[in-house]
């Protein structure tokens, strides 16, 4: 197949992203209370309108019975012949009213709740792609978060326009009765005040148990997701009768929270009927002894029993809302613990950026992490540079450092001649493109994914060209126009690699920085893969950093740095390690033990007053034949 | 004009999942309730018995208004009163029981259902469960669970109380008199005609909401599982956008079911005030020609006012049950795309190791064929037998097909002609539980379980002890950084844990392995993933493992298969060279200049 085929991004891959990111939820940041109401007032319009719509909604239907006693008693009891004409029309007149309020405050109050549920579900996604990063919650938890917390959250959206709603009309009903009769208004005004108080008791309750009940049904999803995403390694292992078990396990212990959930939930019907029943049984002997006695009429009997029957409903609404409440808090904190996550490191605040130029030269000097100190290398524009750890886990920590993803506890980050903390990191990732060991695909085509990042299409080609990955595009079905499935699974992990690899040297980023790019990729294609990489890259003049032990790829490199680990030593303070470097005796390059003040500033360290033990790491340097030549470990660490 | 159009695009044009027909979702249903029909018929005599005490309430005022039509004393009210005061105090206990009754129905059934599909989605080919993206599964098992639920809960609770609060309300109305129930009857075509529409025009909506919920879900879970390389390619605005498109398409969907639904109350609206002009018309009549007494007339008008609000419950509980359909559809289309050989039943007890023999199995692969969905082959006539303790290495460049011949070994695929066997019997029809033990894979998939590290190792023998768990880990040689983890075994990895390089989460698979110790390991490429971090540890861990077994190795790192017995070199999906290291490298073939451009010093 040609490249021409492979389709241009959309946007050029450097510029911001594509769309803006929404406002922080500014009045959210302290309280759970906070970020609910603050998610509100954006959808204010429509909540007052589905408020003043459903009252006048709430406002017909209390009207039905009202009418159908005047009814009775002006046009069926007694009255002219025309009067029972009059009477329908004026329920006619109000059954318009009642639909069409209902029709268009349910629909302004759904836009109310979709909106503000979509609205929290942007403020998690917006706070979890943060580039400042810290977020560790599971993918599985956070969608939980995004789904059904940001929905409960809009959904009291819908449950304050209701009980807007429910309050006028229980206002409306309540006067309508006093007017009937002092006493029947006073018994209905008293009766509303207990039920809420007794409902409120059995509610906190219920309350409890429903907190429980969300809790253990969110473990049991997430548990799923987790089980679905590992699914390829419990096959392997043949566990999938173990993992089912796992997941009946947590859905047992789900079931038997709803049903406790469930219990206290009919426990507050129950009451409810019992209230409701009592309620209804003083107002028709209250009423039944005043009308008997003659102190109000029939029409104004049959009018209070029907409002007291119909603000029944309204006043279940009042009383429900506190828990709706609860719980939308509840979601709301959760929401929280997403956004009001602290950032990772903090963003540099001098304005500007990198001067033009296509390369930029990158030195790490003298650093701290992890319990390793030392850690010092170079690289060159227009070079190919081998960064080779032979210490357990700090290879991933090297490209985090240069992106500033995560914070060194001591030592020097330039890029450009810059510090990597003043510079906004915007703008330091816009210059410095990691490509992670672990790199996934998106759901899309093969093509889509190489040329997610390029400029133009002549990038993507090259970067196709560089990481051999024009063979996969023919090796595979359908070629450039596969799809590779939700991340790149339907691509074996080599054809995978060299398409990440692709996608990273199509962006062309000035300084571009490779972990273990071609572990999965066999030792012929990687070393074509690493002259092609090479002349891609170097002889633009752009800056490349492999952190790999790859003799194929380290064999291409103009300079090759080697860090491995020499005795360790504790710290008492810093500085204290510069004797353990000299003692060593070896040629250490750079600067590897100065430090600067205040470096200590928000990454963990306790600046230097505790004692910890670190690794000094001893740094030696050349090209990859040298060293093989003339450095012992190199060569037993990649010969193995 | 939007970045994400294209990538949103293709998930709808995937194979999703299959979703069952309306027939199939009412047998399984018919199938899953059958065993709870006792107390289904219990809870449906508590309902009844609950409906009927709310009729007492409009009983009772009709009487009070007839005895103030009358012009009888205050002491009539006393009857009337009490009779509403026992139904009150007998109402409560019924309102309780029938809620606890209907959840102890409905809850279990729809865990076991849960459980079912995970259990069934567990069994079904990864390539099927991959081809529709894992974000449609999991929105299965979450959110369609959750709407059957609610629809289950309180839809069929609405439903039965409704249902038999309007039976009894016309029976009522009809032994007032049967001319007032007649009027009422007037509603009921404009009813039917309503509901009728509504299901007809609200099942695609529900149907393409619940598809598009599906891929918010895949959207978000996208975003936030590949979160790092995101962050390292600086697509946050990319995934933002199209997060954005699929939440506000499925609220856009949500808001069309409401416009559906008002304009489908607002037809009801209409019906009500047919009835109920209709009552008022025929009691103006009846009370003025003297056949019916203003009483009557009251009671009856207050009864069908007292309708509304169940006609509305019964109608919106098809709506409830038409969208919990939508959902168990979902979810009962998972079962059904397990095959019969294989679904995986949670076991009831804790799963029993199989039992091993002394003898050593014999797995093997006879003019196998291969080709995913239904593309072309890309595994071409492989054979391959590995004996007892025998070492079988299978090397080639990229995309020759290493990894797919491991998984039909492994018997995770079928070959699509020729065989794949266990002691000459095709894996296909072997027991998961005989082959748990028997053969094992791991690959060069690095995903971590959230729980703790013990956990992890735990999942190839759940009942393993932790000295067992120990001896694995010391085994492999990972307990040295393992105990130097926060909380050493019990350091909670994986998603929202303690992050691992992928090179340790490599280690803790062979650890894993080392626990499970099955007759024939599957190695593609499982040491690959230690890099710069811990290769070195990883391939003494893969020696450890690999000791006393047979094997099948995938591998680029030519030393790690050079000692094997036998040696593929694959190419294009075939095998093209056979033989032991020194025989290949003598030949002068692929393998020679293979070996070549791995150990050139550089």
């Amino acid at each position: 197949m040609t490249l021409d085929a492979l389709p241009l991004p959309p946007r050029p891959a450097t510029a911001s992203p594509a769309a803006p990111p929404p406002p922080p939820p500014e009045a959210g940041r302290h309280s759970p209370r906070a970020l609910l109401w603050g998610a509100l007032r954006a959808q204010r319009k429509d909540l007052v309108a589905a408020s003043a719509l459903y009252s006048s909604h709430q406002l017909g239907e209390s009207m039905v019975p009202v009418l159908v006693g005047a009814t009775v008693s002006e046009a069926i009891a007694g009255g002219g012949r025309w009067a029972i004409a009059w009477w329908l029309s004026v329920l006619a007149a109000d059954f318009v009213l009642l639909s069409l309020s209902y029709r268009y405050g349910a629909r302004a109050s759904m836009r109310a709740k979709q909106h503000t549920g979509h609205v929290v579900r942007m403020w998690v996604t917006e706070r979890v792609l943060r580039p400042a990063g810290g977020i560790r919650l599971a993918p599985g938890d956070l969608l939980t978060r995004a789904a059904s917390d940001a929905g409960r959250v809009g959904a009291f959206a819908g449950v304050v326009a209701q009980t807007v709603a429910a309050v006028a009309v229980l206002a409306v009903a309540t006067a309508l009765l006093l007017g009937f009769s002092l006493l029947l208004g006073a018994v209905i005004l008293l009766g509303t005040a207990l039920l809420l108080v007794v409902q409120d008791r059995v509610a906190r309750r219920l309350r409890r148990h429903s907190g429980a009940e969300q809790h253990e049904a969110g473990k049991a999803a997430v548990l799923a997701e987790d089980l679905v995403r590992g699914m390829r390694v419990l096959k392997g292992i043949r566990a999938e009768r173990t993992a089912a078990a796992d997941y009946r396990t947590a859905s047992q212990a789900a079931l038997g929270a709803s049903l406790r959930a469930m219990s206290s939930q009919s426990l507050l019907s129950a009451v409810g009927t019992a209230f409701t029943g009592v309620y209804l049984t003083v107002i028709a002997g209250v009423g039944g002894w005043l009308t008997l006695s003659g102190r109000i009429g029939l029409g104004e009997f049959v009018a209070a029993l029907g409002l007291a029957r119909f603000v029944v409903g309204p006043m279940q609404v009042v009383s429900g809302a506190s828990a709706a409440y609860a719980r939308a808090v509840a979601s709301a904190g959760r929401v929280l613990e997403v956004t009001g996550t602290r950032e990772e490191v903090r963003d540099g605040l001098r304005p500007g950026g990198f001067e033009e130029g296509r390369g930029a030269r990158v030195e790490v000097a003298g650093v701290e992490v992890d319990g390793f100190s030392g850690v010092s290398f170079v690289a060159e524009c227009g070079e190919l540079t081998g960064v080779v750890v032979d210490a357990p886990g700090l290879a991933g920590r090297i490209p985090e450092l240069l992106v500033r993803e995560s914070e060194p506890a001591a030592g020097r980050v330039e890029v450009g001649g810059k510090a990597v903390g003043e510079v906004p990191l915007e703008r330091l990732r816009a210059r410095v493109l990691v490509s992670p060991h672990d790199a996934v695909l998106f759901p899309g085509t093969l093509a889509e994914n190489i040329a997610l990042l390029a400029p133009d299409a002549k990038a993507a080609e090259q970067g196709t060209w560089a990481a051999f990955a024009d063979q996969v595009i023919d090796t595979v079905p359908g070629g450039a126009d596969a799809t590779v499935g939700d991340r790149g699974e339907s691509l074996s992990g080599g054809q995978r690699q060299r398409v990440a690899l692709a996608r990273a040297v199509a962006a062309t980023p000035p300084v571009l920085v490779l972990h273990d790019p071609t572990t999965a990729v066999d030792a012929a294609t990687e070393d074509r893969i690493a002259g092609r990489l090479r002349q891609v890259r170097a002889q633009e003049g752009l800056t490349s950093l492999l952190v790999t032990t790859s003799p194929a790829l380290l064999s291409r490199c103009d300079r090759v740095f080697f860090l491995h680990g020499a005795a360790a030593y504790e710290a008492a303070s810093p500085g204290a390690p510069t004797q353990g470097a000299a003692a060593n005796g070896r040629a250490a390059n750079g600067d590897p033990v100065h430090r600067e003040a205040g470096d200590a500033d928000g990454s963990g360290a306790d600046g230097g007053t505790e004692h910890s033990r670190l690794t000094l790491l001893i740094t030696d340097s050349g090209t990859h034949a040298g060293l093989m030549r003339d450095n012992a470990a190199y060569r037993e660490l990649l010969t193995r | 004009m939007n970045p994400t159009e294209s990538a949103a695009a293709s998930p709808a044009t995937r194979r999703l999942l299959p979703v069952a027909d309306g027939r199939r979702t009412r047998a399984h249903l018919r199938t899953a309730l059958r065993p709870r029909r006792l107390l289904l018929a219990a809870t449906t005599a508590v309902m009844v018995a609950e409906s009927a005490l709310g009729l007492v309430g409009p009983i009772a005022i009709g009487w009070v208004t007839q005895a103030i039509v009358d012009g009888r004393g205050t002491s009539a009210v006393i009857g009337p009163v009490a009779l509403l005061a026992a139904a009150a105090v007998l109402g409560a206990p019924a309102t309780w029981a029938s809620n606890v009754l209907l959840a102890r129905v409905v809850l279990p059934e729809v865990a076991r259902l849960r459980e079912d599909v995970v259990g069934s989605a567990l069994a079904l080919p990864v390539d099927t469960v991959e081809a529709g993206g894992s974000g449609d599964l999991v929105s299965r098992v979450s959110g369609d669970v959750e709407r059957v639920t609610e629809a289950a809960q309180g839809g069929l609770a609405g439903f039965v109380s409704a249902a038999l609060a309007i039976l009894a309300t016309l029976v009522g109305l009809a032994s007032l008199d049967w001319r007032f129930a007649l009027a009422g009857l007037l509603a009921v075509p404009l009813q039917a005609y309503t509901l009728r529409w509504y299901l007809r025009a609200s099942r695609p909506v529900y149907a393409a909401g619940r598809t598009a919920e599906g891929h918010r879900t895949s959207a978000l879970l996208g975003a936030f599982a590949a979160l790092p390389t995101v962050r390292a390619l600086r697509l946050g605005g990319r995934q933002y956008a199209r997060v954005q498109d699929a939440s506000l398409a499925a609220a856009g969907y949500e808001f069309e079911a409401t416009r559906t639904a008002t304009r489908f109350f607002g037809r009801l609206n209409v019906a009500e005030f047919v009835g109920l002009g209709a009552i008022l018309l025929v009691a103006s009549v009846l009370v003025r020609s003297g056949s019916a007494s203003v009483g009557a007339a009251t009671t009856a008008a207050l009864f069908f006012v007292g309708l509304f609000d169940p006609i509305n419950a019964v109608l919106g509980a098809f709506d409830s049950v038409q969208q919990a359909a939508a959902g168990l559809a979902r979810l009962i289309g998972v079962l059904d795309a397990t095959p019969a050989s294989a679904p995986v039943p949670a076991p009831a007890g804790s799963p029993e190791a199989a039992p091993r023999t002394a003898r050593q199995p014999v797995l093997a692969l006879d003019r196998a064929d291969f080709g995913y969905g239904d593309g072309p082959d890309v595994v071409h006539d492989v054979s391959l037998r590995i004996a007892a303790g025998q070492h079988v290495a299978v090397v080639g460049t990229t995309g020759s097909g290493k990894s797919t011949v491991a998984t039909l070994l492994a018997g995770l695929r079928a070959p699509r002609r020729g065989t794949a066997t266990l002691d000459g019997v095709p894996l296909a029809d072997v027991s998961p539980a005989a082959l748990h033990g028997t053969v094992a894979l791991v690959t060069q998939e690095t995903h971590l379980f959230a729980g703790s590290v013990a956990a992890n190792i735990r999942l190839a023998r759940p009942e393993a002890t932790d000295a067992q768990v120990a001896a694995a880990l010391d085994a492999v040689g990972a307990t040295g950084w393992v105990e130097a983890l926060p909380d050493g075994v019990d350091t909670l990895i994986g998603a929202g844990g303690h992050h691992l390089a992928p090179g340790r989460a490599q280690h803790l698979a062979l650890a894993r392995l080392f626990l499970l110790d099955p007759d024939v390991v599957v190695l593609d490429e499982a040491t690959a993933e230690g890099g710069s971090d811990s290769a070195r540890l990883l391939d003494t861990a893969a020696t450890t493992v690999l000791r006393g077994r047979g094997a099948l190795l995938v591998a680029h790192r030519l030393s790690q298969t050079a000692g094997a017995d036998t040696i593929l070199v694959m190419e294009e999906g075939r095998v093209t060279e056979r033989g032991s290291h020194q025989s290949l490298r003598a030949a002068g073939g692929t393998y020679a200049s293979l070996w070549e451009a791995w150990s050139r010093p550089g």
